[in-house]
């Protein structure tokens, strides 16, 4: 990474021309028009140019939303609480994501392609972001016995993602609903019942 | 796998069976032809071929495209219901339940060829109905069909919650397929961090 901060602009161009134009319609033009570098530039950065572009600000702004998402919820005193708040920060964070709202909308058999290829990516992030937060339970003897922390950590990860794009059965506009989900449900195989439900020891 | 020519006979006027006959041919057939070209370019002529019968007497049963795409998903939606049926008819025991949904749900996703194919072929006609608001539906009608099966072990809510909790983990390793066989990581997740908390809830024992 030579010049993170150029590549960063471009991006953030992507970004803004895909919100404008769509995933088919943004050309290398309309970003450099969007961030201010060259198209000489850009392909420097970008050789595979238009298609690549489009990819990798797919995946950037992915990373990103997972990134602020981790930030929202590392204060979490423990695991039911961090899945409670990052279901409910994602969600919003999701809904409120008008460049997302939009291509889902418009152009799903674009994006769902791109965004699928990064799930297998984003899963491994969010299992490691889950190992502390595990180690942590299985200290404290929250864990149920014989748990693999590895296995545990994907498991969520898969349960986490997935809950993300579809609440399915669950309203997460809800407090209440949510925990239900996470504690009756994601976490009733993972943690003992005393730390599910502690104040119904 | 080859068929006879459909007999003349078998044409409107003569309904009920051979207007069945002929829509399970060409069901049959859209499903081989998907399976082989992809969902964009098929034709009604690939479906017709596939299916070893006329382009005419399709076309008398099934106005165009669309209305072979319409019976697929209907044929398919009815098989799976059977399925899922024939899988959970000899469980006596919730982990017994919970195992064979887990099981019958990767395995119809695994196993079907048409659907593989376009995953990999052509993501962005099947993906819409997986992700986001088509996981939405989708989680929403598996946890209504897997419920009614886990009611025998415990109360309806609760049933809907862990039909749609399987649902969502066949989907998620569909999805983002793990390392090995898919449906051995779908029953062993299962096995691991379903089956057991289930089961205390319901008082069953494991």
């Amino acid at each position: 990474m030579e010049s993170p901060t150029v590549r960063e602009r471009v991006l953030e161009g992507g970004l803004i021309s895909i919100g404008r134009y769509g995933l088919a319609r943004t050309t290398v033009d309309d970003v450099a028009q969007a961030s201010g570098v060259s198209r000489a530039t850009i392909y420097r950065h970008f050789p595979g140019g238009r298609e690549q572009l489009v990819a990798d600000t797919v995946a950037w702004e992915t990373s990103r939303f997972f990134q602020r998402l981790g930030e929202a919820v590392a204060g979490a005193p423990d695991l039911c609480v961090l899945l409670e708040d990052a279901l409910a920060f994602a969600r919003k964070a999701l809904a409120e994501h008008a460049v997302f709202q939009r291509v889902v909308q418009t152009e799903p058999e674009r994006l769902l392609p791109l965004i699928t290829v990064e799930a297998n990516r984003i899963l491994p992030m969010i299992g490691a972001f889950l190992v502390p937060f595990l180690e942590r339970e299985r200290i404290a003897g929250r864990l149920r016995e014989g748990a693999d922390v590895g296995r545990t950590a994907e498991f969520i990860a898969r349960m986490v993602l997935s809950c993300i794009g579809a609440p399915g059965v669950y309203d997460f506009d809800d407090p209440a609903d949510i925990k239900l989900l996470v504690r009756e449900q994601l976490l009733a195989g993972v943690l003992v019942q005393g730390a599910i439900l502690p104040q119904h020891p | 796998m080859t068929y006879e020519p459909l007999s003349a006979t078998s044409v409107p006027g003569t309904e009920g069976q051979g207007s069945q006959e002929v829509t399970a041919r060409v069901v049959e057939g859209a499903l081989r032809a998907i399976a082989r070209f992809g969902l964009t370019k098929l034709t009604v002529d690939d479906v017709a071929r596939e299916a070893g019968i006329s382009r005419a007497t399709l076309y008398r049963y099934f106005p165009g495209r669309g209305a072979v795409l319409a019976a697929v998903v209907e044929s398919e939606t009815a098989r799976l219901q059977r399925g899922l049926d024939d899988a959970l008819a000899d469980t006596t025991s919730l982990s017994e339940a919970l195992a064979a949904v887990a099981g019958f749900g990767a395995g119809a996703f695994v196993g079907h060829e048409a659907l593989q194919h376009l995953l990999a072929t052509e993501p962005g006609t099947v993906l819409p109905h997986l992700c986001f608001s088509g996981a939405d539906t989708l989680l929403r009608v598996a946890a209504e069909r897997i419920a009614p099966h886990l009611c025998r072990f415990m109360g309806p809510l609760e049933a809907r919650r862990t039909g749609e909790l399987l649902a969502r983990i066949v989907l998620s390793y569909a999805l983002a397929p793990p390392p090995g066989p898919t449906e051995a990581a779908v029953l062993s997740v299962v096995r691991e961090f379903v089956i057991p908390a289930a089961s205390e809830r319901s008082g069953t024992g494991g």
